[in-house]
C-alpha cells in the first residue's frame, strides 16, 4: 500500500482486492449461509494513512488449479495505483497475528527522535487517550510496544497484539512526541512487517526490557 | 504554491478528513495525460459517492481522454470538513488525477443534474480561487462551463458560469476542446464558442441557444472504460445506457422532454460494451440504464444474450414500466434480486391521466401480482403528492393502494410471510420545458398535512413508508425556475454557509429564507407562484426542441384530464422534436 492508496480505508481496500481480483478473471469462493459473503481477509486492519508494505491477503478461489505465480502475475496487472501484490503462495495452517513493525518518520531532526526513543524506553508507563466513536480511552502504549529503535532517523517499533488489546502506530508516535522537547510534529507510518504465529500462540503480556 | 509542495499539503490535509478516499484518485480505469496542452476538469458538484457513479460524467471524460489530445480530470465537491480545512491552510481545489489546481487547467465544466447542487457550483468555484463573478475574470482563469439537465433553466447561474451547454455534449465536447487547442487566449476562445449553436454565454444577452442532440447515439460506441470507484460510491455496478430518451410523455418529466427523441442502441452494441465493462472494472452486476429500460425495443434479447454469456451475472433494469411483461423481465435478469420497484407515481386513473402516466389500476395490481408471484420479498412504489389539480382522493388512492399491494403480497408470502411493501412518497416539483412548468408546488402546509395523513394511514405489519422532506422540496421549486434575480439568493445563502443543501445535515434553511429575503422574495411564495401562459419565462431563449405550443397544449389535455398517447406506437404528436435525420430510432419494429 504505497503513496496515495494509504488512505483507502480497511473495508475500501478489500473491496478494491475483490474488484482485482475479479478483472484478474478469478471467481472468489462464497461463504455458506444465510448471506454468503465472499471468503476474502486482510491479516490486520491497518489505519487510513499508514503506507504498507507487508500486508497479509488471503482469499479462496474457486477452482483448484490455480498456479500461485499466475494468480501474483494477473493481481499484479489489475490492482490500481498504489496497490501492489509481492507475492502469492497457497495458504497454510491458520495462524494468529501477534504484532507489526512499524517504521515511524518524523520531521524532526534526528538527535530529537533519538533522545525521545530513550526517554520513551525509560518510562514506566506511556499513556495515550483513544478516541473512537464508542468513547475515549487511556492507553498505556508502552504495555505493547515497549522497544522503539532509532534507524536511519526513523523510528522502527514493533507492536504487539495482546489478548487484551493493542496500540495503534499512531499512538506510539504520540507518546514518542510527548516525550521529545518541542514535539516531534507528525509522523508518516508505514507498516514493514506482519507477525503472526501458529494458533494459540497470542499472549497475554510482552516482555519489557 | 509549488507542484510537490501542493502535494505534501494535500496529503497533511487528507489525514485528518473523513474518508480521505474521496480525494486520492488512482482509481482502476482513471486516465492520466501528464504532458497533455489543454486540461479540462470535469466536477460534479456533489460529494465523490454521488459524483463517480455519474453516468453522463463518465462518459464525457471518455470521450475527451480517449478522443482528443487533451486531458480531462475530475473533481469533486469536497465534503465541508475537507473545504474548511483547504481554506484555512491555503490549498486549492485539485483534480484527483494530478492533484493539480483547477485554477490551472484550461476549462472547468460542471455538471447540473440538480438544483440543490447549485450553491455546491459556488463552492467549487470559490475554493478552486477563481473569481466567482464571471464578469471579474481574466486571461489567466480558466472557462467555468456548466452542462446537464438542470442547465436547461441557466438563469440562476448566469453570473456565475461563462458558458452553458445545452444538451446533449458527446459531439459539441470535441468541438470545445478544439477550440481550447486552438488558442489560449480567453477572450477570443469565448468569442468562438459563442458561435456554437448549443452554447449560451449569459454576457452575450439572451440569445436563442438551441439544445444539441446526439444523433449518433445509436451508432456511436457505448463506453466501456469507467472509472471503477472505491467501495464507498452509491453505485458500484457496470451500466450500459440503451436507449437515450422517452416520449411516454409523463407531463411532470423534465428528462421526457429534454432528451427527445428516442434512440436505442443497437442489441450487439449493447451486450458488447456491456461484457466489456465487466471485464475492465471487476463489477458483478450490471444495469441496462435509460429512462425506462423496459420501453427498449430491444431488452429481451439484450438479456437473453448478456446472460448467456454470464449466467450468474447481477444484471438490473431500473425504471420499469408497470406491468407484468416488465416484472418477468426482472425476474429473468436477476433471479437473485429480492427486491423490485414499480413507479405508479399517482394512486388514481383520473390522477394518472393528468400527468399522462398511462397505466391503468388493472395494470399495477397484476404487476404487483406478479412480482410477489415471482417470488419478490420487497416491493417498492413510487408516488409523488402536491400534484396538480390533487384531491385528498388521490392521497388516499396512494394508502389504498398500499395496502392492496400488501394483501397481494399476503396471498403469496402468507399472512405473516416476510415482505415488505415500501411506499414512496415525494413533492412533485414543477420543472422547466415540461407541461407543468407553469405550475407552482403545493404549499407547505398542505404537502405536511398529507405527509402526516400518509405517517398515520399507512401503518402496519409489512408496511414501511418514506417521504421527502418538504423543505428540500421547496428550495428545489424556488430555485428551479429561477431567474437572474435568484442568481443573487444563491449568492447570498452560500456567503451565508449554504452548500451540499441535499444532504439534510448540511441544509440550511435559515441562510435561504434570509438570502429570499433579502432579495426582496419569499421562498414558499417563488415555490408555490403559478406562470401565466401568456408571461415569458425565464428560459424561453433556450430551445429544447420541443415547441412551447406542444407543452401548453399538453397543460390543456392535464387540465381536461386527458391522457397523450406515445408517438412510437400511437402516431406522432407533433412535438417538435424529430428534425431531419433526429427521429426516433428503435432497434426492433
Amino acid at each position: 500500500m504505497r503513496e496515495r492508496a494509504r488512505f483507502l480505508s480497511h473495508l475500501e481496500m478489500v473491496d478494491v482486492l475483490l474488484a482485482a481480483l475479479r478483472r484478474a478473471g478469478f471467481e472468489v469462493a462464497l461463504s455458506q449461509g444465510m448471506r454468503p459473503k465472499p471468503v476474502i481477509s486482510l491479516a490486520l486492519a491497518r489505519g487510513v494513512g499508514v503506507a504498507s508494505e507487508d500486508e497479509h491477503l488471503s482469499v479462496e478461489l474457486v477452482g483448484d488449479d490455480h498456479d500461485p505465480a499466475d494468480v501474483l502475475a494477473r493481481l499484479v496487472a489489475t490492482c490500481p495505483r498504489g496497490v501492489v501484490p509481492l507475492t502469492c503462495a497457497p495458504a497454510g495452517p491458520k495462524a494468529d497475528v501477534t504484532g507489526a513493525t512499524y517504521r515511524l518518520a518524523f520531521a524532526a531532526p534526528a538527535a530529537a527522535v533519538e533522545a525521545a526513543c530513550a526517554s520513551y524506553r525509560g518510562a514506566d508507563e506511556l499513556v495515550v487517550e483513544r478516541s473512537s466513536p464508542k468513547g475515549r480511552r487511556r492507553i498505556d502504549v508502552r504495555r505493547f510496544a515497549p522497544d522503539p529503535v532509532c534507524e536511519d532517523g526513523a523510528v522502527h517499533v514493533r507492536i504487539a497484539i495482546l489478548e487484551d488489546g493493542s496500540a495503534k502506530p499512531d499512538e506510539v508516535a504520540r507518546a514518542l512526541d510527548q516525550r521529545a522537547d518541542g514535539g516531534l510534529g507528525r509522523a508518516a507510518i508505514t507498516r514493514l512487517a506482519v507477525h503472526t504465529a501458529p494458533r494459540g500462540a497470542r499472549v497475554g503480556a510482552v516482555e519489557t526490557p | 504554491m509549488e507542484q510537490h509542495d501542493l502535494q505534501a499539503r494535500i496529503e497533511d490535509l487528507l489525514g485528518s478528513v473523513e474518508k480521505p478516499s474521496r480525494y486520492i484518485g488512482g482509481e482502476v480505469n482513471e486516465a492520466v495525460k501528464p504532458d497533455a496542452g489543454v486540461r479540462v476538469a470535469l466536477a460534479y458538484p456533489d460529494a465523490y459517492e454521488v459524483g463517480i457513479s455519474n453516468q453522463a460524467l463518465q462518459i464525457l471524460y471518455g470521450l475527451v481522454n480517449d478522443r482528443t489530445a487533451a486531458a480531462a480530470e475530475r473533481v469533486y465537491c469536497p465534503w465541508p470538513d475537507m473545504a474548511d480545512a483547504m481554506r484555512r491552510e491555503g490549498v486549492p481545489l485539485f483534480t484527483l488525477e494530478t492533484w493539480r489546481p483547477v485554477r490551472d487547467c484550461d476549462l472547468l465544466g460542471v455538471t447540473l443534474q440538480a438544483e440543490l447542487t447549485y450553491s455546491n457550483v459556488l463552492e467549487l468555484i470559490d475554493l478552486a480561487g477563481i473569481p466567482l463573478h464571471a464578469a471579474a475574470r481574466g486571461q489567466g482563469d480558466p472557462i467555468v462551463l456548466a452542462g446537464g439537465p438542470s442547465a436547461s433553466n441557466p438563469m440562476p447561474l448566469a453570473r456565475f458560469v461563462d458558458a452553458f451547454f445545452m444538451g446533449e455534449a458527446e459531439e459539441g465536447m470535441e468541438r470545445i476542446v478544439a477550440i481550447l487547442e486552438a488558442t489560449p487566449d480567453r477572450a477570443e476562445r469565448l468569442r468562438r464558442l459563442a458561435e456554437l449553436p448549443f452554447l449560451y454565454l449569459p454576457e452575450r444577452g439572451e440569445e436563442p441557444v438551441e439544445r444539441a442532440i446526439f444523433a449518433d447515439f445509436a451508432i456511436d460506441t457505448a463506453p466501456t472504460r469507467p472509472v471503477v470507484p472505491y467501495a464507498s460510491a452509491i453505485f458500484s455496478r457496470a451500466s450500459v445506457e440503451v436507449m437515450r430518451g422517452c416520449t411516454r410523455g409523463c407531463r411532470f418529466c423534465h428528462a421526457g422532454t429534454w432528451y427527445r427523441p428516442v434512440r436505442e442502441r443497437p442489441v450487439e452494441d449493447v451486450v458488447r460494451a456491456g461484457l466489456e465493462q465487466l471485464g475492465c472494472t471487476g463489477y458483478d452486476e450490471l444495469s441496462l440504464t435509460s429512462l425506462a429500460t423496459s420501453d427498449y425495443s430491444g431488452v429481451e434479447r439484450a438479456i437473453r444474450e448478456i446472460k448467456a454469456a454470464k449466467p450468474d451475472l447481477h444484471l438490473s433494469l431500473p425504471s420499469n414500466r408497470v406491468d407484468t411483461g416488465p416484472v418477468a423481465l426482472s425476474a429473468a435478469a436477476n433471479s437473485r434480486q429480492r427486491s423490485i420497484t414499480l413507479a405508479p407515481e399517482a394512486a388514481t386513473q383520473r390522477m394518472r391521466d393528468i400527468i399522462c402516466k398511462t397505466i391503468t389500476d388493472e395494470m399495477i395490481e397484476r404487476a404487483i401480482d406478479a412480482a410477489f408471484g415471482a417470488g419478490y420479498t420487497s416491493l417498492k412504489m413510487y408516488f409523488m403528492i402536491g400534484l396538480p389539480l390533487e384531491t385528498f382522493e388521490e392521497v388516499q388512492g396512494i394508502v389504498d393502494l398500499g395496502f392492496r399491494a400488501r394483501e397481494i403480497g399476503r396471498r403469496h408470502h402468507g399472512d405473516n410471510g416476510r415482505f415488505t411493501v415500501h411506499v414512496s412518497a415525494s413533492n412533485f416539483v414543477p420543472k422547466p420545458h415540461t407541461p407543468f412548468q407553469w405550475d407552482g408546488m403545493a404549499p407547505p402546509e398542505q404537502l405536511r398535512v398529507k405527509q402526516d395523513y400518509l405517517r398515520r394511514a399507512l401503518r402496519g405489519r409489512q408496511l414501511k413508508l418514506s417521504l421527502h422532506d418538504v423543505r428540500t422540496s421547496m428550495l428545489e421549486g424556488a430555485i428551479g425556475r429561477g431567474d437572474a434575480i435568484t442568481g443573487d439568493v444563491l449568492e447570498a445563502a452560500w456567503r451565508a454557509g449554504a452548500r451540499f443543501d441535499a444532504w439534510t445535515e448540511h441544509h440550511r434553511e435559515d441562510a435561504w429564507r434570509d438570502a429570499f429575503r433579502a432579495a426582496g422574495r419569499d421562498l414558499e411564495a417563488e415555490a408555490t407562484r403559478e406562470r401565466d401562459p401568456l408571461d415569458p419565462l425565464p428560459w424561453d431563449h433556450v430551445r429544447s426542441g420541443v415547441s412551447k405550443e406542444f407543452l401548453l397544449d399538453e397543460w390543456y389535455r392535464s387540465r381536461a384530464e386527458r391522457a397523450t398517447g406515445d408517438c412510437r406506437w400511437d402516431g406522432c404528436t407533433d412535438c417538435g422534436a424529430c428534425v431531419g435525420p433526429v427521429r426516433n430510432r428503435l432497434v426492433e419494429a
